[in-house]
């Protein structure tokens, strides 16, 4: 939805543009704000190939898109605008764990367990990785808290370029209740004993500590089911979880760290669990697939171990995952390849063993899903949002690139 | 119509109004008791000679009066003729009068008629408004910041202030006649703001703002809140609940005054503001230029930090972006040196000098909220005025002497040897 704004500030243009005359500076400054107010958002963009992500594989094919929305798609058509031409096209990435955010800034350590805390209160618009992103690709983020606290708060869905608010970017608010296990959220505390007094002395200092303060946060959500005099802030999140209202994520990367959540969401029976960073999970075959936990996979690197909790990352994790028949993504979070992040990832996969389709979905509409916007964005669909991804070759291929990228209709990295 | 410098190296001429008055000796110093016919105290004349014959220190006139009191000023009528009158509304009239009574401005022109008996001084330099700044880092740093708790909507940092200080001497010697004394921005609430002038005690607004920092300053890790997503969850928190001093803020009766750094932190006060209805000026954004579309529609008014000699191109290009652009903007004061030197800063940037004496004067008013009382030199408001030697926006230019409600509280010292 257009926020109000736009339909203010056109109006105000003309009047401050008189203004700008003054000085170059400003003048440059004018321009600027005038071509982010009217970008143009209707384009017809051709291809050797189109895919989709919905399964389906359009040989020369061009797709329509008017006022930021996909119009038609179809092998035969209008020819492409001005050399839009490339070789292939596919949906927008979408990255569930880019890790774009304020470092501790971003999450609030005065208490371990704040389900209620946005960070959406506590990005940055203009970080250089969302334009990192965007020009690698990824067309729309799940930014969350870091992981210091055990339940962190709300993430939420972003487009990665636009409009310089993080209001007016955003396609989900409160997505997902964000947490973690394993030695992140306890790393920075320490006993109080025989240390200077500080405000990390205190709980939880291990693995175990962590799991007890999540089984007491949904404990404490139990019991204020019963007793409105035991709510406290953050109980309707828990609530929103245990009914099947917000998914929960959490970052588990070890196999123990794995069968920690899976425990936790059996025995609260939490219908919507993401396992972010879970290399480890493949080890736990038979309990990933009874609990229905959908995996976001960590960027591949080249020691194999991944991560502050060094789980084993294998090539064909991916592959077995698929074979398993679980839900999985890939995410870019804090890739070697600092300038395509989440789009070398389907590339690795497919080494290891992965279809192409598969690999596309966990880049596309599998996030999507997960996050249920896939009404919105995800696939290449006449009616969806025109986040689109213009290849130099065939996606994923080590000597493919992104050449250009359509951001909500906008021609935002132009291939020409 | 008798001419006569005071002494060899003095700016000041006297151009009396009439033959009679040119026999006084110390006309033309002092507004203190002086006037045609009637000059003041022989005490009077013997404080105002001694200045007059420069004295070797140039401290600020003060009075023992409380804040309150009426300004020191004569009560009769004083005219000042000067070079060029800066008007502090971005205008400057050349050769005009400005008219005092009472230490206030009863009127300003270039062919005034003063009522007849009103001394007239004709001074040689520009006569421009004193610098009013809206925001200062005067006060000692533990003062301002108290942490005990990161919220304090019930402090006021008037409590602070101390009129004896060499830090407000000095911004007075250098031409800054009104500053607004703000809390640190470690407090996520750091209480109301106070604007005072720099003579004379007086306090001329004991709560203009609420002072919130939405800065990395306030996101402290040792304590509540750790986060910007803690802090803004319990800051809405607080206005919606609308207690005390959120419930004034909330009504539009007390504007905020927000350290905002990055751009980031522009947004999230833009956006708080649009939420509650809320405005006021913003700390710091030093690079507010690139965000002037946004900053333009919300309407608060940019509060720059002076620029150091450090200062990047990327930030000075951005603040002349905002200058250039239309929108208010003020200064705080860091030093004496730093004002002017941002000033010209921006002026190598194309920067109207027009433009920064508004933000230097009645800019900085209206964001101080004392807009009413200071910062123009139009009738009704104070007689805080500055005798600068040239422009007062050229460096080479120097404060010769400064007026607060209408009274001579300074005036620099004769430097022997030297070319003034």
């Amino acid at each position: 939805m257009k926020h109000p704004m736009h339909a203010i500030s056109r109006l105000l243009l003309p009047a401050s543009a008189a203004l700008f005359a003054l000085a170059p500076a400003a003048l440059a400054q004018a321009e600027g704000a005038k071509k982010s107010e009217e970008p143009k958002r209707s384009w017809t963009v051709r291809a050797d190939r189109i895919y989709t992500a919905t399964g389906q594989v359009i040989e020369n094919g061009f797709v329509a898109v008017v006022d930021g929305r996909i119009t038609a798609i179809g092998p035969a058509g209008p020819g492409a605008e001005d050399g839009l031409r490339v070789a292939a096209i596919t949906p927008g990435l979408i990255d569930l764990s880019p890790a774009i955010d304020l470092g501790t800034n971003s999450v609030e350590q005065s208490d371990e367990v704040t389900p209620n805390v946005r960070v959406a209160d506590a990005l940055d618009p203009f970080a250089l990785a969302f334009e990192r992103a965007l020009r690698s690709g990824v067309t729309t983020v799940l930014c969350s808290p870091p992981d210091d606290n055990v339940v962190g708060g709300l993430s939420v869905v972003l487009q990665t370029g636009g409009a310089a608010t993080i209001a007016e970017r955003t396609l989900k608010a409160d997505a997902v209740l964000r947490g973690a296990f394993g030695s992140q959220p306890s790393r920075r505390n320490s006993p109080a004993f025989l240390r200077p007094r500080d405000f990390f002395n205190r709980r939880p200092t291990t693995r175990m500590g962590v799991e007890w303060e999540w089984r007491k946060a949904f404990y404490d959500a139990v019991v204020a089911r019963q007793d409105k005099d035991a709510a406290f802030p953050g109980v309707e999140q828990l609530h929103a979880v245990m009914d099947g209202k917000l998914p929960l994520m959490v970052h588990a990367n070890a196999t123990q760290d794995v069968r920690t959540a899976i425990y936790l969401k059996e025995e609260f029976n939490l219908p919507r669990m993401i396992l972010d960073q879970s290399s480890e999970a493949w080890k736990e075959p038979e309990m990933l697939v009874r609990s229905g936990a959908a995996v976001v996979l960590p960027p591949f690197a080249w020691t194999g171990r991944v991560g502050a909790d060094g789980g084993f990352h294998a090539w064909n994790t991916a592959a077995t995952l698929d074979e398993l028949g679980v839900t999985f993504a890939f995410s870019g979070r804090d890739g070697l390849d600092v300038d395509d992040r989440l789009a070398m990832q389907p590339g690795y996969a497919i080494r290891g063993g992965l279809s192409f389709e598969s690999a596309l979905r966990a880049v596309t509409v599998t996030p999507a899903q997960l996050l249920g916007v896939d009404d919105v964005v995800g696939t290449i669909e006449v009616g969806k949002r025109a986040d689109l991804v213009l290849w130099s070759g065939k996606p994923f291929d080590f000597t493919s690139s992104v050449v250009g990228v359509l951001l909500n209709g906008e021609l935002v990295v132009d291939p020409r | 119509m008798i001419e006569r410098l005071l002494t060899a190296t003095a700016l000041f001429a006297v151009l009396a109004a009439t033959p009679t008055s040119a026999a006084t000796p110390t006309v033309g110093l002092a507004l203190r008791g002086e006037s045609n016919g009637a000059a003041g105290s022989d005490a009077a004349r013997t404080e105002t000679a001694r200045v007059e014959t420069g004295s070797e220190r140039p401290v600020a006139v003060e009075t023992e009066a409380p804040p309150t009191a009426p300004p020191t000023a004569a009560r009769e009528l004083v005219a000042l003729r000067a070079d060029v009158v800066h008007l502090g509304d971005g205008r400057s009239v050349e050769g005009a009068t400005v008219l005092l009574e009472n230490g206030r401005v009863r009127a300003v022109g270039k062919d005034l008629a003063v009522p007849e008996g009103t001394p007239v001084q004709v001074l040689k330099g520009h006569l421009a408004p004193g610098f009013v700044l809206a925001n200062s880092y005067l006060l000692p740093g533990n003062e301002r910041f108290d942490s005990t708790r990161a919220f304090l909507p019930d402090a006021s940092i008037v409590h602070a202030f101390r009129a004896d200080t060499e830090g407000l001497s000095k911004a007075l010697r250098a031409g800054v006649t009104t500053v607004l004394l703000s809390p640190a921005e470690n407090n996520v609430v750091g209480g109301r703001t106070a604007v005072v002038k720099t003579a004379g005690k007086r306090v001329l607004s004991p709560g203009a703002h609420l002072s919130v920092s939405l800065s990395t300053a306030a996101v402290d890790d040792r304590r509540y809140p750790t986060s910007f997503s803690g802090l803004i969850a319990e800051l809405r928190q607080q206005l919606v609940a609308g207690e005390g001093a959120y419930g004034e803020v909330k009504g539009g009766k007390l504007p905020l005054l927000v350290y905002a750094r990055d751009r980031h932190q522009v947004v999230r006060a833009v956006e708080l503001g649009r939420e509650f209805g809320i405005r006021g000026v913003l700390v710091g954004a030093s690079l507010a230029g690139e965000q002037l579309a946004l900053l333009k529609e919300s309407g608060w008014t940019v509060v720059f930090d002076t620029p150091g000699a450090g200062a990047s191109e990327r930030m000075l290009d951005a603040m002349a972006a905002y200058a250039a652009g239309g929108a208010p903007f003020a200064f705080s004061y860091s030093s004496a040196d730093d004002l002017r030197f941002a000033a010209a800063q921006l002026l190598r940037r194309g920067v109207s000098p027009d433009v920064l004496m508004r933000a230097l004067t009645s800019g900085g008013a209206n964001a101080a909220g004392v807009g009413a009382n200071v910062g123009r030199l139009e009738r009704g408001l104070d007689g805080d005025m500055v005798l600068w030697s040239g422009h007062p926006l050229e460096l080479t230019s120097s404060p010769r002497a400064v007026y607060v409600d209408g009274a001579l509280v300074h005036r620099a010292p004769q430097i022997p040897g030297a070319a003034h």
